[in-house]
């Protein structure tokens, strides 16, 4: 087996962007001196213990070095406003910008001698959209290929030589990032972007290579890691659990915290929740970096920064000496192999392995990538009610270590419409929820509008699922949600599902969102619940 | 009575989507088995003319464009019914209420695909005899589909009486959940 060369990296946040706010002065002005850019990443890293440092990259830079504008602002990334009139190539050791970026490497080089520093460059596709414009280079491909490949050659010569600057200048690890490379189908990729990436990374096989494209790249992603890559970065759009098979053994998974929704946007200890649940998710594949899912905006608050690296940390340490064992947990209740599930879980318990790492690293992570590959249409539904069996089979050994919190409130109640007797929709939602930890109030079947607004009084529960799959009980469903919303509960609020039902009537009927099944349930009542929690929601 | 029972050939395993390794290959024989001991099938067919089948049917029949033109060529119309009466169901929905997800669903779609196996045995059957007098039927059709009302259910079980041990809700959902009823047409032949 060969060793993976990315496995010094555990965590890092992509670029350097957020160090912008550690120093008096505006992002146009980083970009072109050396001394202020170092002080910024250098301030950043003095608080952000990555694995992986970054020397503040803008996309900018090879496009600007063959011709085209750049837009540089106080507060804003520098970005390309208009396309090259004329291609031109220098050595990026006349391209001053590119001077920069290697003293600030070297300067990092001796600051931080212990850690990685990544020489991060653009992929030649995405540079050749800016230079030319990205329509003009969609459509190329098809209509003047013999152009684009010209361009590329270019494009692909300007980073060969800026990777080279940027690895002499004391970089330790090269990362392309190559966003553009993701509109393309996966022959075009073939044929254009992974042809001058694999060169990319042949010529500096010395140096630990990763690749990152923005956006959702399944249909693309053997032909990133065919690159000859050693670790392939994904966008926060795509599941790590449901591509995790596709890579090699010695080729890293890295990703992908959201860096706006949840890095930007959240408080720390959302991120802190966020990252500990992907870390507790990944952290049994040994080729896993926990990362952001791209470059974190200039903006982002440095204590959810630092909050990620040090959690992420912690929670990888935590797993990283029972990730055999876990690993293989996980593995057999993936399997639905419920006796096996049952021994590992018996052994697992005796290492001391603290049992909610055991539910959320083996037994959950196993039902989680079980319906992310459900979500992508690579298994159908048996297979993870497998999960599910070999889930219970764990967690009832599990349960009794487990210091479960009594919880007061119930976060949904479920029925079958009344004039419908139909049972195993309704308790297959409720059997997923339950695995999800959600808590749950089952009415039955040939439950009515009275039966469901008693619930909602008696529980104090401020979420209904609705299960209807006769046609005629689909007319009851307006009855109950117009019942439902009377008076007090008016914020009460109603998902739908059942073989009777679509969203379109969903939607008619004035319900508040609807599932077509199970595992589309679980989604759609914790994104509720993330909404509005268990309380009763105002409808706008 | 050997029971008509499908085998659990490939057609079968496609069906229920069963997950392609060993162990789960194995299950699902066992609840296979299972889902055999626990169903015990019944069939019942009566032909009308049109005029009666309109009469017992009404107003569904009528009220329906579906079933008016499904049978606007037939002078007669087959009625079907084919269950496998309720202990399966029972045992699958006990299933899942201890949280067995998988033995549970499963035999409940095995449940499904028996009682399809039933009725298109009767469908088929029905096809072959009035081939074999010179006429051809129309596709079966059932209640709760389209515009024919599930109501019509209720027509059904008056015709089918004690032959069958049916009941129905109060929302024309016939019990056991497992079973199925159609109709089907039979062409008036050069139509």
């Amino acid at each position: 087996m060969v060793a993976n060369p990315l496995y010094r990296l555990r965590v890092f946040p992509i670029n350097a962007l957020p160090g912008a706010q550690l120093v008096d002065a505006g992002i146009d002005r980083i970009a072109h001196d050396a001394i202020v850019k170092f002080e910024a990443t250098y301030r950043y890293y003095q608080r952000v213990d990555a694995d992986l440092l970054f020397f503040f990259s803008d996309i900018a830079i090879q496009a600007e070095a063959m011709g085209a504008s750049v837009k540089y602002e106080h507060n804003a990334m520098p970005a390309v406003c208009a396309t090259a009139k004329r291609i031109s190539q220098y050595s990026p050791t006349q391209i001053r910008r590119m001077k920069v970026n290697g003293e600030v490497l070297e300067r990092m080089a001796g600051a931080f001698p212990e850690k990685d520093l990544a020489a991060l460059v653009y992929g030649p596709f995405t540079v050749g959209g800016q230079v030319i414009g990205e329509q003009q280079v969609l459509r190329g491909l098809i209509e003047r290929p013999g152009e684009v490949n010209e361009i590329l050659k270019k494009c692909l010569k300007v980073a060969l030589d800026y990777a080279g600057l940027l690895l002499d200048s004391g970089a330790t690890v090269l990362w392309v990032s190559d966003p553009l490379a993701a509109l393309i189908p996966p022959d075009l990729f073939r044929e254009y972007s992974e042809k001058c990436l694999a060169k990319l990374f042949s010529t500096y096989n010395e140096w630990p290579s990763i690749l990152h494209v923005c956006g959702n790249t399944d249909q693309i992603l053997s032909e990133m890691i065919n690159t000859g890559v050693n670790g392939v970065s994904l966008d926060q759009c795509m599941s790590l659990l449901a591509v995790e098979d596709e890579f090699p053994e010695n080729t890293s998974i890295i990703g992908n915290l959201d860096p706006v929704e949840v890095m930007e946007m959240d408080g720390p200890e959302d991120v802190a929740a966020a990252t500990a649940d992907l870390a507790a998710v990944m952290g049994t594949n040994r080729n896993f970096c926990l990362s952001t899912g791209c470059a974190l905006p200039p903006t982002t608050p440095i204590k959810n920064v630092v909050c990620f690296v040090d959690i992420g940390k912690a929670a990888l340490a935590a797993i990283v000496s029972q990730r055999e064992l876990l690993g293989d947990l996980g593995t057999e209740v993936y399997r639905g192999n419920c006796e096996v599930t049952i021994d590992l879980t018996r052994e697992t318990l005796k290492m001391d392995i603290p049992p909610l790492t055991i539910v959320e690293s083996s037994l959950m992570r196993a039902v989680r990538k079980g319906s992310a590959r459900y979500e992508a249409k690579q298994c159908f539904l048996p297979e993870i009610l497998r999960m599910v069996d070999a889930f219970y089979a764990g967690f009832k050994i599990l349960k009794p270590s487990l210091d479960i919190e009594q919880r007061e409130s119930l976060d949904i109640a479920l029925g079958t419409v009344q004039g419908d007797v139909h049972e195993i929709g309704k308790d297959l939602v409720r059997i997923m929820l339950e695995v999800y930890g959600l808590s749950v109030i089952d009415l039955g079947v040939d439950v009515s509008a009275d039966q469901f607004v008693e619930a909602v009084e008696t529980y104090g529960v401020g979420l209904i699922g609705l299960s209807a799959f006769t046609t005629g009980s689909r007319k009851q469903l307006e009855v109950i949600i117009r019942q439902l919303r009377k008076g007090a509960n008016s914020g009460v609020s109603v998902l739908v599902g059942g073989a009777a039902v679509n969203a379109q009537i969903a939607s008619s009927v004035g319900a508040d969102g609807y599932a077509k099944d199970a595992l589309g349930a679980v989604k759609l009542v914790q994104g509720h619940l993330k909404k509005c929690g268990n309380r009763l929601c105002h409808h706008d | 009575m050997t029971k008509s029972i499908p085998a659990l050939d490939n057609r079968a395993l496609n069906y229920l989507h069963v997950p392609n390794d060993l162990i789960a290959h194995q299950e699902i024989s066992d609840i296979w088995e299972e889902a055999v001991c626990l169903t015990e099938p019944s069939q019942w067919c009566h032909v009308l003319s049109k005029e009666e089948f309109i009469s017992c049917f009404y107003p569904f029949a009528v009220e329906s464009r579906s079933v008016t033109r499904l049978i606007e060529n037939s002078r007669k119309v087959w009625l079907l019914a084919a269950s496998i009466g309720g202990l399966l169901e029972a045992r699958a929905k006990e299933y899942l209420s201890r949280r067995i997800a998988y033995r549970g669903f499963m035999l409940d779609r095995i449940g499904s695909y028996f009682v399809e196996y039933q009725v298109a045995n009767l469908s088929k059957k029905i096809d072959m005899n009035s081939v074999e007098q010179g006429f051809e039927t129309t596709r079966r059709f059932s209640p709760g589909y389209h515009d024919f009302s599930i109501s019509a259910q209720e027509s059904f079980l008056n015709i089918i009486g004690r032959a069958m041990k049916l009941r129905l809700t109060e929302s024309c959902i016939i019990l056991p959940e497992k079973t199925v009823t159609a109709i089907k047409g039979v062409l008036i032949p050069g139509l």
